[in-house]
Parts: structure tokens; C-alpha cells; sequence
């Protein structure tokens, strides 16, 4: 498998993990596969598109610092003309990042060129949120893939929604509990065996309409995978 | 094995002054050549007639108990025993097993050979007895009050009662303050830890055992497919894993009520740390030990039940290998994998390849002795909209707050409105139902839950203080304080210590013995514990009912009616100023360095505190993202204003700055320059262009050039920028 490996700029991004109370949306500090895959989708059509990314960053607390902001926004209900709740939204503001796109026959084309991409992620997009620029393109070839074990840097689905049909999903995660890897991420990210699985749920869209939350792996899982999907880990032994 | 043996009362001969005692029961009754067949043993032998001397009714007028306890107490060291008694004791099963857990629990490990015990001891010996040596507050010396002649036939009384082992070690009236003074060893170097400590380890691993062994002869022990005819064999042929595992939450509380989430965290520790399995535990983790066969869930279930997943590390080892943490004992068998592999590697017989298999075989196999995973309740590989807000993790069915008013209704209310949207119309309701919901109807939003969520959010009011302020319509602010420990670094800390300690002592060669027992690791919870409850343990009215003084400095500091306890290291105060959070620190500072733990001044504390002010209707996920990670020893984040990260050293620092010296504004300009450009508030510091202000940031520049951080007196200035200033 190879891969072709943009870098993300953004003034404004805001990739909401959930709404609370309809109040509160605070932003990841991660590139999940649900977003930025879906971003793709939408400038390239529905292809078989698998992406990911994250900021790089040594230090979550420091990063949220420097590079988040919290706006207060209260839509305004046309039909009451009033202004019922305040909205907190977190923000990220001036980042970049790394994306890693797998090279498949559908988007290989596609992405033959070095001119940068220009495409829109998130949430807010309305009001001038999400808009990023990909460029820098540069390869990943199968020799350069690094495969070793260390902790995941972004956010994968273990499995596709299509790929549960009639199938029982848990099979996908008695996998991943015995320390084996599955289809989906062995075919699309080269993830070998998953040691300490993070989980949590990313959306992903079945119709224009509908969609579903598939099982993840999140940030902080510890797997064996390519080394840009990585940071070191801590071995606990003592030894770096 | 017996039903009434109290594993904790192996060493209550240790409380007794043996030396005045025996001396009173030779004179008394005429016998020259009385020994103890052990130092703390109740039992005295005459070796010239080569019998068991019959003391306590002709000397004291007390009878002589006969239970197991009273076996194990007088027998559980066999060395230098009198032949007669010497055989069938090494074949008691409750003598066996009481002698492996008094080795477990032993302060250090057993790295320290008779001989070098006897030379340590010559070394030492010109010290006096004292109290247990706290490595964490050296200065800290207890009364110790040894029983003699007046209290002894109490104690042998109190024996024969066949107490049970909290009636032995948490009688406050009884021998609870001796044992709590009272080292396991008076011997200097190894008195680092309690009698009170030793006897409650003991007795934790005495039952671990005692319901999972075997006597497959009677000097054939066997404990999960392993055989040892003695307790020293059994260190090296049993195997057990030691756990530590972390708590955490899959909710994100945003309401008061959600927070309900930390009362059943709270109620499950509780019951979970009365387990025997349990060593040592915090709000938020605990460690435990389990035989090599049994899953981890079986420990671990009530916090799946309840909502919650866990961050587990395991460690295989030998019984014998058993330090306070995963992490310190993987450290250690890393040590011993590399001068394997160095031995491979320097066999000059062996071909390159299998030298390589071997290798790799040992990194495997050493590999899966230290597992490391992450626990969840069931998850569902796939989950239809829409999903539970709270937390993500399951299946939002339920309908918040229309489910839970359609529970409180009667039934023809219920019938009339079930099939509604919310919110529901007033007129169909009964005056009754209305009464009892008339606050839920302020909510006019719906949010879908799972179950769990929708059970915890259900529990009503548990923390009522948060309740009132957050439908206060003022808004107050609010300090939530985290206090957290890090078990990981707390060993770390621990072995400098007690090395500076030896090395006080001029013990040759410390750093071989600086290996400590789980032991160190319960006395320390002992002092940390106390430490937490004079922070937030029992309020005005538990003082009240129990009788003693209420000595919670921050009860006392900001009123019973401003805080709002929480979780044992974890509470809220409602506060009328950000300045208040510097009394906060003076109080923490003040009980950390001068009553608790003044050797963790010096080094990066395991202890960490942190502090999240905002108004009380800010999202409290936010706060917990920011108090679950302390970067530092003291950390504050005042919501949209910055974040203060100090050591504390530097702390001490900040609190020791006049606050007289700034003048009405000085303070809160820096504050307002900063919002416009933080390096144009540095600037403000050095400007000489106000002399007057240049006189007042004289301390800050002075903090600066100490080593504190810009940005860390930025946010202290912000803090303290809405102080009552005053008169220079």
C-alpha cells in the first residue's frame, strides 16, 4: 500500500466531537478519518477514499493553548426574531498538520498533481469555518512505511458500515481484543495487530440522509502501523 | 486453616517491652535461663530443663489463649525454635501462610542478607528507638508508649476475647495509635514503615491465600498449579499479577447532575478498596494483586456495570518479585532480560540466526508478562442514530427530559401526555404531577441518552451545593480543585528518599537495598489519606455527629455553605473572586509542606494539585480535561484568561510576594495590557516610563528572574489582579 502525504493548513477549523445540551461543541485535536475523508469525498465524488491526519504536537494541553479559541455564537430563530441560546464552539485557529491519503485506483488520478487542494472540513462551514489547503505532496512508498509499534496519532474506524452487512459485527472485535488487526485497517492503513485499543465512534453516512457511528480506534490506542500514524510510546521499561 | 486465625495480630507481641517482662516473670519465678523461642513471641522456653515455661497464671493471673491466633503469634518465626516444636510447625499450613504474607509485607525487600542485617545493625545501633521514620516528613515524631508489666495481662486478655482484626487495628481506645507509632523493625534504615501498616498487609495477604491454596501434603503447599514446602520456595514458585488499574470516565458531564457520575465512582471504590486483593488506592486508581488464573474483570466489574472503562497494567511475577507497581517491576525483570540476552549474545557456539530467534523469543515472552489494555463495558461494533450525548459510547434511547418526567407522573397524567413531544402542555397535567416537575420544565431542549446516562443524570441532586449555584441567577464563580497522586512517580520519589535516608545513616553500599515493599506504598496512603480529610474529609455536620473537631482548613477558610465535596481529592468552592484561589494555595501549601510531606518540596511532588475557575454554568468537561492531566506540581487555568503551571518551590515563591507593595491598579492594567499583546504586558514589567509602576512590578520581575515562567506570572497577576488592594 502506498500513500501520498499532504501538509493542512487552516486559519479556522472546527471539528466538533458533539453537541451538548445543543450548547457546547468543543473541537478534537486530531484528523479523523470521518473528516477528512468525507472532505475528500466531497471535492473528488463518493470514491474509495481513506485519509487521515493529525497536528503534530508533543503536548495536547500546550497545543489546545496556543491554538484554541472558544466563540460565542447565538443563532437567531427567523420565525421569533429573537436569539434563544448561546452556542460555546471551540475552535482551532492558524494550524497545520499532516494528512496521508491511500493511494487507490479510484483517486490515484486524481492526486497525480502537486498543485495544492483547496477543501472544506468540519463543522461551521456557513459561516466561514473549515476551509483548508492541502499542498506539499510527497509520496509514501511501501519501503517507506516504517512499520513498528508505537501510539496512534488519529482516528480510524475499524471497520466499514457496508462491510457489516448480515455480518456480525463483533467478529470485528474479537479481533482486535485478541491483539489481531482487522481487513479495514490492515488493506486501507497497514495496521498489523492493534496491542491497546482506545475506542470511541465515528460517524459515517449510509445515505444523503442517514448514517451510523461505527466502533474506532482513537488517538492513544497503541498499534503496529506505519510510523506517520505514530508517536513513541512508552515501553514501561525504563528504556526509551 | 482455621476460621478465627487474625492474620493481623501475628506481631501484637511486637507492642510489648519483652525486656522489662522477662525480667519480672526470671525474678519471679527463680529461672535463670529463660529464652523466647522469637523476639516478640509470648512464648518462654527454659533451656537448662528444655520446656515451655507456664508464666502468665502464676506471674500475671491470666489465663493462656488457645486459639490459632495465638499459635501463629507465638510460632510464626521458625528459626532457632526448640526441636520439640520446631517439626510440626513447619508443617502448619497457617504458620506457612502467615509467614509468606509477614515476608510480603515487610518494609524492604530481601536484598538485605542476615549478615549484612547484623552489620547494619552495629552500624546503627547507637540510635535510639523511635517512632516510625516517615520518608515523605522525617521531623514528624509519634509518643510511643510500650506496653509493660501494667498493661500486659491486658493484652493477653485481650488475645484470649479472640477479637476480630478491625477490632485489633481500628479501636482508637485500644492499641490503634501504638501500632500507628510503632515501627514494623525499630532497627534504623528499616523503619520506614508502621505496625499498623505491616498487620493490615498481612492480614490482606494472608486471605488472598488462604482461599486459593491447596495442601497437597502437609509440607506440600499448592497455589494456582505451583508446589513449595516453604514459604521462602513459595516467593520463588508462585505466581500472582499485580494490577494497576485507572478509572475513567466515558461520560462528559456538562450539568450538575451529571456529576452524579463521581458519587457512584466514589460508592464502587469504596467497596472495592475493602477488598483484600486491593493494596493501595486513590479516588481514581488502585492497585491490586490476583493469582495468574484469574481474569482482571472479576475486580474490575462493578466499574463496567456502572458505566465506567479502565486503563489497566498487569505484571506477571514470582510471589517474591512483587514491588509496588507494574512499571517498577517490569523495570526490574528488563534488567535481568538484558544480561540475558547479553549471555546469548556473547555464546560463541551459537549461530547468528538462532541467536536472533532466541532474542526475540525472550523479548516476547517477557513482552506478554507485562500486558497493557484498556478495559470497556460491551461496545457495539456499529450504533444507529442517535447516539447518547453524554457519553458517546452507546446508543441514545432515552429521551431527556420526557423519559424521566413520564416516570414521575401517575397514570392518567401519563396516559394523556405519552405520546406528546416535549415539552409537555401544562393543562393536561394533574396539580400533583405539576408540583413535582414544575423545574423540568424550564428545560424546553431534548437530549437522547443511553441508559447508564440516563440512570446517573436520574440519581437527582447528589451534590446539592452545585445544584443551587448553577440555578442561581447570578452565576457565581467557581473553583474546581482536583488533588491527584501518581503512583508511578510516588515510587520514584520514594526510592530517592529513602537513599538519602541511608545514605544519612552512612550505610555502605545504600543503593543495594533501596528496592521497597508494597508496604512504604500503604503507610504513605495512611499520611495521604489524613492529608485529604484535612483538606475536604468530614464537613461541619459529620464532626458534629462523630464528635471530633472539624480540622478541614478549607471548610474553615471559606464556610461549610461554599464548598461542595465531591470525591475524596476532589470538591468545588464557590468563590467571590479569582483572588480567592490564592488562599487556596496558601492553605494547600501550608498543610502540604509544613504538615504533610515537606521532603517533596525539593523534588517534582507525586502529589499534584489543580485548580479550573469559572462561572458555574461554563461546561464542566472542560475543567475535568484540564484537572484529569497536571503538568506540573500546581496547576491553575482560569477559563479564557491562561494557565499557571508551578513546582513547589516556585509556588512558595509566588505566595511569599508582598501583595502590599502593588498599588490599586498595577495588577489589573498588566492584566488588560496582556489581552491586547501578552509580549507587550513583558514589556510593561521593565518600562521605566511609570516610575511608580516600575517600584510595584519590582516583585515580579524579581519572580522572573528566579526562573518562573512569563506567562506563569501573567496568570498570577491575572488571578490576583481583582484583590482588595491595598494601602501601600
Amino acid at each position: 500500500m502506498k500513500f501520498i502525504e499532504y501538509t493542512i493548513t487552516s486559519d479556522l477549523l472546527c471539528m466538533g466531537e458533539r453537541i451538548k445540551k445543543g450548547q457546547f461543541r468543543p473541537t478534537v485535536a486530531t484528523i479523523p478519518y470521518s473528516q477528512i475523508s468525507g472532505a475528500l469525498k466531497a471535492v473528488f465524488g463518493y470514491k474509495d477514499i481513506h485519509a487521515v491526519g493529525y497536528f503534530p504536537f508533543n503536548n495536547e494541553q500546550e497545543f489546545r493553548g496556543k491554538h484554541t479559541q472558544i466563540l460565542t455564537y447565538s443563532p437567531r430563530d427567523r420565525a421569533i426574531n429573537t436569539s434563544i441560546l448561546p452556542l460555546y464552539i471551540e475552535y482551532l485557529t492558524d494550524v497545520e498538520g499532516k494528512v496521508f491519503i491511500a493511494e487507490t485506483d479510484s483517486i490515484k488520478n486524481k492526486l497525480e498533481s502537486n498543485e495544492s487542494i483547496s477543501i472544506y472540513m468540519g463543522a461551521f462551514k456557513s459561516k466561514g469555518f473549515g476551509s483548508c489547503a492541502l499542498k506539499d505532496r510527497r509520496k509514501i512508498s511501501e519501503e517507506d512505511l516504517y512499520i513498528r509499534e508505537g501510539t496512534l496519532n488519529t482516528r480510524i474506524p475499524i471497520v466499514k458500515a457496508k462491510d457489516m452487512n448480515g455480518m456480525d459485527g463483533n467478529s470485528y472485535k474479537g479481533l482486535i481484543d485478541e491483539g489481531k488487526t482487522t481487513e479495514f485497517l490492515k488493506d486501507n492503513f497497514c495496521i498489523e495487530k492493534v496491542i491497546k485499543a482506545r475506542y470511541g465512534y465515528l460517524f459515517e453516512p449510509t445515505s444523503k440522509t442517514s448514517g451510523c457511528y461505527i466502533l474506532s480506534l482513537f488517538e492513544g490506542s497503541v498499534v503496529k502501523g506505519p510510523g506517520f500514524l505514530l508517536r513513541d510510546t512508552d515501553r514501561g521499561d525504563g528504556n526509551e | 486453616m482455621s476460621d478465627d486465625l487474625v492474620p493481623e495480630m501475628h506481631d501484637i507481641g511486637k507492642l510489648v517491652d519483652w525486656r522489662i517482662i522477662k525480667k519480672t516473670i526470671s525474678e519471679e519465678l527463680k529461672i535463670d535461663d529463660l529464652k523466647q523461642v522469637h523476639s516478640h513471641s509470648f512464648v518462654l522456653w527454659n533451656t537448662t530443663a528444655d520446656q515451655k515455661v507456664d508464666y502468665l497464671k502464676d506471674v500475671f493471673g491470666v489465663d493462656e489463649p488457645e486459639s490459632d491466633t495465638w499459635k501463629v503469634i507465638n510460632y510464626h518465626h521458625v528459626d532457632n525454635l526448640p526441636e520439640k516444636l520446631e517439626e510440626p510447625l513447619k508443617k502448619d499450613v497457617d504458620v506457612f501462610l502467615i509467614r509468606l504474607a509477614d515476608g510480603m509485607a515487610s518494609a524492604i525487600s530481601r536484598a538485605m542478607t542476615k549478615q549484612e542485617k547484623k552489620e547494619i545493625e552495629e552500624l546503627v545501633k547507637g540510635y535510639e528507638k523511635r517512632s516510625v521514620y516517615k520518608l515523605w516528613h522525617p521531623e514528624k515524631i509519634q509518643d510511643l508508649n510500650i506496653i509493660s508489666i501494667g498493661g500486659f495481662p491486658e493484652v493477653v486478655n485481650f488475645i484470649h476475647g479472640n477479637p476480630t482484626g478491625d477490632e485489633f487495628l481500628e479501636d482508637d481506645k485500644k492499641y490503634k495509635q501504638l501500632l500507628l507509632a510503632r515501627p514494623e523493625e525499630f532497627m534504623r534504615s528499616i523503619d520506614i514503615t508502621s505496625l499498623y501498616t505491616h498487620s493490615k498487609l498481612v492480614g490482606k495477604f494472608y486471605r488472598f491465600f488462604e482461599g486459593r491454596i491447596r495442601a497437597e501434603a502437609p509440607d506440600r503447599i499448592s497455589f494456582g498449579g505451583n508446589i513449595a514446602n516453604s514459604p521462602e520456595n513459595a516467593e520463588s514458585q508462585w505466581k500472582v499479577k499485580l494490577i494497576k488499574c485507572s478509572v475513567k470516565l466515558t461520560q462528559n458531564p456538562v450539568r450538575g447532575s451529571d456529576l452524579n457520575v463521581f458519587e457512584k465512582l466514589k460508592e464502587i471504590m469504596c467497596e472495592v478498596s475493602e477488598i483484600d486483593n486491593v493494596l493501595f488506592n486513590s479516588s481514581t486508581e488502585f492497585l491490586a494483586i490476583l493469582p495468574l488464573y484469574e481474569d482482571v474483570e472479576s475486580i474490575i466489574k462493578p466499574f463496567l456495570d456502572g458505566g465506567f472503562y479502565l486503563e489497566v497494567e498487569e505484571a506477571h511475577t514470582k510471589v517474591g518479585n512483587i514491588y509496588p507497581t507494574p512499571k517498577s517491576i517490569k523495570e526490574r525483570e528488563y534488567k535481568d532480560l538484558q544480561e540475558r540476552i547479553k549471555k546469548i549474545n556473547s555464546n560463541n557456539n551459537m549461530p547468528l540466526e538462532r541467536k536472533e530467534e532466541l532474542k526475540r523469543e525472550k523479548e516476547d515472552e517477557f513482552q506478554r508478562k507485562f500486558p497493557v489494555k484498556i478495559i470497556y463495558s460491551k461496545l457495539n461494533p456499529m450504533i444507529d442514530i442517535p447516539i447518547c450525548e453524554v457519553c458517546q459510547m452507546a446508543k441514545g434511547d432515552k429521551e431527556w427530559p420526557k423519559d424521566y418526567v413520564l416516570g414521575k407522573l401517575c397514570a392518567d397524567c401519563k396516559e394523556r401526555v405519552i405520546e406528546d413531544e416535549w415539552p409537555f402542555n401544562a393543562d393536561k397535567l394533574c396539580k400533583t404531577c405539576l408540583k413535582h416537575i414544575r423545574m423540568l420544565f424550564e428545560e424546553f431542549l431534548t437530549e437522547n441518552l443511553c441508559e447508564n446516562c440516563f440512570e446517573t443524570r436520574s440519581m437527582g441532586h447528589r451534590l446539592p451545593k452545585i445544584m443551587r449555584w448553577s440555578y442561581s441567577e447570578d452565576n457565581p464563580k467557581v473553583a474546581w480543585v482536583k488533588i491527584s497522586i501518581d503512583i508511578d512517580k510516588l515510587v520514584e520519589v520514594l526510592k530517592i528518599l529513602y537513599l538519602q535516608y541511608l545514605e544519612d545513616l552512612k550505610i555502605p553500599d545504600p543503593e543495594k537495598y533501596t528496592d521497597m515493599r508494597l508496604s512504604v506504598f500503604s503507610e504513605f496512603q495512611w499520611d495521604y489519606n489524613k492529608f485529604l480529610s484535612n483538606i475536604i474529609g468530614n464537613g461541619f455536620k459529620e464532626a458534629l455527629i462523630s464528635g471530633l473537631n472539624c480540622d478541614n482548613k478549607f471548610i474553615k477558610g471559606f464556610g461549610d455553605k461554599d464548598v461542595q465535596a465531591i470525591l475524596d481529592d476532589f470538591f468545588c468552592i464557590k468563590i467571590d473572586k479569582t483572588s480567592d484561589v490564592n488562599k487556596i494555595l496558601k492553605i494547600y501549601n501550608n498543610l502540604f509542606t509544613k504538615e504533610y510531606f515537606p521532603k517533596f518540596k525539593d523534588l517534582e511532588s507525586p502529589i499534584k494539585l489543580s485548580i479550573s475557575c469559572s462561572n458555574i454554568k461554563f461546561a464542566f468537561f472542560w475543567h475535568w480535561k484540564f484537572l484529569e492531566n497536571p503538568q506540573n506540581d500546581v496547576n491553575v487555568n482560569l477559563v479564557g484568561k491562561g494557565e499557571m503551571h508551578l513546582n513547589m518551590g516556585q509556588l512558595d515563591e509566588i505566595l511569599n510576594l508582598d501583595m502590599r507593595q502593588f498599588g490599586t491598579h498595577s495588577l489589573h492594567k498588566l492584566s488588560e495590557v496582556s489581552k491586547v499583546s501578552k509580549k507587550l504586558s513583558k514589556v510593561l514589567l521593565y518600562d521605566k516610563g511609570d516610575w511608580r509602576l516600575y517600584r510595584e512590578y519590582d516583585g515580579l520581575r524579581s519572580l522572573l528572574e528566579g526562573g518562573i515562567d512569563f506567562p506563569n506570572i501573567l496568570t498570577y497577576a491575572k488571578i490576583m489582579s481583582d484583590q482588595e488592594r491595598g494601602v501601600k
